[in-house]
């Protein structure tokens, strides 16, 4: 009986292990010492230029957290050039970089933070995305900062709470339709389409060429925004653009025409055969290899793709770029366009660790620092940076089209997290046959009273 | 017998790994629950707000579809694991030439980390150019099963690929078991006429009841765990048709920002988990005893 009565503790403690390791605890000194960090951070972070900046006065470590991003085979920008080149002009100050994945990085931070021990330098999103660590002040107020200025202020806006801004933008990205202009062309499509008849038209072409039109990883949920926010570009924010500020005040909501009608045009590619078969067994790199490989003629991806999209594959083709046209002939074609991470710095770094991180920001923001030139040499987003040009004639001819066109930012930047996550989920529902166009909606807006409440 | 006063000196010695237990595993269990009763996002501030998650979660379905999901899961990967490894087991204690090697090549699987395998499978699964897609298309069957990409299937799919990579574990379990049954036993058992299954089904299954124990418990740990191969391979879709217990609290806390909701899920799913346990233990152990 004794026996039994311990086997049973034993697998209660174990199940309750278990369940512990999914969901960490918080610590409660949040407050206290995002109080004390306030009170330390109440210097500028303005200087000059990098060459009259001094090294700090004692060696110091300051902890840097990126996400993951593709390796090559050259030196990473963040774990091999930013800690040499600062450290070889600040000899005591030493950077520690870590990076983990999307999901766990956001986690990570987030919890860094609740336990007051936040990293001094990261890299984070835009608008709501940044909001709850703004408004917790668990990040420093970087109006101050002397090279702000450089920045494109738009993309800066993304990063202004209460008309203070809090991270300096690392650049922009847009979400885009890749395209094969071989297969196009051979479809009597010398250009891109700029409505959706005209869209509908291309596929329907490229379907009857014997093409598979547009590739799509949908097993990876996540690729599904791709489209979905390209098509709301046109649908959804022409008409409206203030149409995210009003879901929190109740003016519009996710399960308005113009949000059914988007879902319901994307549904529209795959129920016609635009869309390739079996997506939902797909992986995005998957779909990617079968745009390279020219086995479909477009892939809904961004910018960010430009080096697995470059690639060479098993057949040779000039490549292109457009938004999906959700608009009717003769309305307005809306582009998007989102800001890729910005530079955080913590609130909770003591006065040393801050005076580390302002050289460093000062540093690699200075055009004439050997740093400043790496950034540029090797980040993979679009740099809005006063002077500096990307240096990808592809990235470059699609910016200009930007002066044609209303654009407006990524729809999800102003949702709370989880709400695009449901909008995916949904939708491969409705790929499968399970769910119509009004599900995801509703799931939507359920999601957003959800989590907006 | 251990004097009294040596017993409560090496008693001391347990203080450190017992705090150490208490402070890491069991008091974050506890915590949770009260996490559980609040709306904690994960920063700030919270509210207490009762039972309103558990509510919500029994109301929106969601505590029902993901434990259905990881039934599904775990009765696969318990039922399927053990047939697969018992199976294996018997060819590879039978009297093989490179007996040996037959044994390290069924347990590489098990070497592999669980990123790995998954990544070697999405590519197995992957339509149109996945290894099985090749083999249908080999035998002139154009219409190759999408497993991932099919709600009912993808669930599976990703068991399948657990029961892969435990094979060899489990393998190794049941030939260690099978090796302790002597051989007078099964000679004696032909003496009375069994045939080769009959020996299988009526003397060595039975004296193996141990042994299968130890291997239900362990699918049943691993059926309950399942996160990390619906992380890899399905996300939990299509739609939430893969997602399990793990995976939809993970999705709820890491992805959503609910910590409470995710720790009220977390604790109905600890309830279960135990209870499940309690039970199968319980069968397990008079089975055992039956036999």
């Amino acid at each position: 009986m004794k026996k039994k009565l311990i086997s049973l503790l034993m697998t209660a403690a174990m199940v309750g292990s278990m369940m512990s390791g999914i969901v960490a605890s918080a610590s409660e000194e949040t407050e206290a010492a995002t109080e004390a960090a306030s009170e330390a951070a109440g210097e500028s972070t303005g200087g000059g230029t990098s060459d009259s900046l001094e090294d700090v006065s004692e060696p110091v470590t300051l902890s840097l957290m990126v996400t993951t991003r593709p390796s090559t085979d050259a030196k990473d920008f963040y774990l091999d050039l930013l800690p040499e080149l600062v450290h070889e002009r600040f000899p005591n100050i030493t950077i520690e970089v870590e990076q983990l994945p999307t999901d766990q990085y956001k986690q990570t931070v987030r919890l860094r933070f609740a336990s007051g021990e936040g990293p001094d330098l990261f890299t984070w999103w835009a608008q709501k995305q940044a909001e709850d660590l703004v408004m917790a002040e668990y990040v420093r107020d970087l109006s101050d900062f002397s090279l702000l200025d450089k920045f494109d202020s738009t993309i800066t806006e993304a990063y202004t709470f209460d008309g203070k801004v809090y991270g300096l933008p690392l650049g922009t990205s847009f979400l885009t339709t890749w395209y094969n202009k071989d297969m196009f062309a051979e479809v009597g499509y010398d250009t891109y389409p700029t409505n959706w008849d005209e869209f509908i038209d291309v596929c329907q072409k490229l379907k009857d060429a014997g093409y598979t039109p547009i590739t799509c990883g949908d097993n990876s949920s996540f690729v599904i925004q791709f489209a979905m926010y390209q098509i709301g570009a046109s649908e959804i924010y022409a008409e409206n653009p203030d149409f995210d500020d009003q879901l929190y005040t109740g003016e519009t909501s996710f399960t308005d025409q113009c949000w059914v009608d988007t879902v319901t045009k994307l549904q529209y590619l795959y129920d016609n055969g635009y869309v390739v078969e079996d997506s939902l067994g797909l992986s995005q790199d998957q779909s990617r290899q079968l745009f390279i490989d020219g086995e479909a003629a477009m892939i809904f991806d961004g910018s960010f793709g430009y080096t697995q999209l470059m690639n060479q594959g098993a057949a040779d083709f000039e490549r292109g770029m457009f938004c999906v046209p959700s608009n009717a002939e003769g309305e307005d074609f809306v582009w998007n366009w989102t800001s890729a991470n910005a530079l955080f710095t913590s609130n909770l770094s003591d006065d040393l660790h801050q005076q580390a991180c302002d050289l460093v920001m000062q540093y690699w923001f200075d055009e004439a620092s050997p740093l400043f030139e790496a950034w540029v040499e090797n980040t993979t987003d679009i740099i809005a940076f006063e002077g500096v040009s990307d240096s990808r004639d592809m990235i470059n001819e699609y910016l200009e089209r930007y002066q044609d066109y209303q654009s407006v930012e990524n729809l999800n930047n102003a949702w709370p997290e989880g709400v695009s996550d449901e909008m995916c989920s949904r939708f491969q529902e409705v790929i499968t046959g399970d769910a119509t166009p009004e599900d995801v909606c509703q799931a939507m807006q359920d999601k957003f009273e959800e989590l907006a409440g | 017998m251990i004097d009294k006063r040596i017993r409560n000196v090496l008693l001391v010695f347990i203080i450190p790994a017992l705090a150490f237990y208490v402070i890491f595993w069991i008091s974050p269990v506890l915590m949770s629950f009260y996490y559980g009763l609040t709306n904690w996002r994960g920063l700030g501030t919270y509210d207490f707000i009762g039972l309103t998650n558990y509510e919500n979660l029994i109301k929106q379905g969601t505590l029902f579809d993901s434990m259905g999901n990881t039934i599904k899961y775990t009765l696969f990967v318990v039922i399927w694991g053990n047939v697969q490894a018992l199976a294996l087991a018997l060819i590879l204690n039978m009297k093989l030439r490179a007996r040996g090697v037959f044994r390290t090549i069924f347990y590489i699987p098990a070497l592999f980390s669980t990123i790995v395998v998954a990544f070697l499978w999405s590519y197995v699964y992957a339509p149109r150019f996945g290894m099985i897609s090749e083999i249908f298309s080999m035998l002139g069957i154009s219409d190759a099963p999408n497993l991932l990409g099919n709600r009912a299937t993808s669930l599976f799919a990703a068991a399948f690929v657990e029961t892969w990579k435990t094979s060899g574990t489990m393998t190794i379990i049941y030939l260690a078991g099978l090796q302790n049954i002597s051989d007078e036993v099964i000679e004696s058992a032909k003496i009375d006429g069994c045939t080769g299954w009959q020996a299988i089904r009526y003397v060595k299954i039975p004296m193996l009841s141990n042994t299968i124990t130890v291997n239900v418990m362990l699918g049943l740990i691993g059926g309950f765990k399942s996160f990390d191969y619906i992380f890899a391979l399905t996300s939990g879709g299509p739609g939430d048709s893969s997602s399990t217990l793990m995976y939809t609290i993970y999705k709820m806390a890491f992805v959503e920002m609910q910590y409470g909701k995710a720790e009220a899920l977390a604790a109905m799913a600890f309830v279960f988990i135990l209870v499940v346990s309690i039970v199968v233990l319980t069968i397990m152990k008079r089975k055992e005893l039956e036999a």
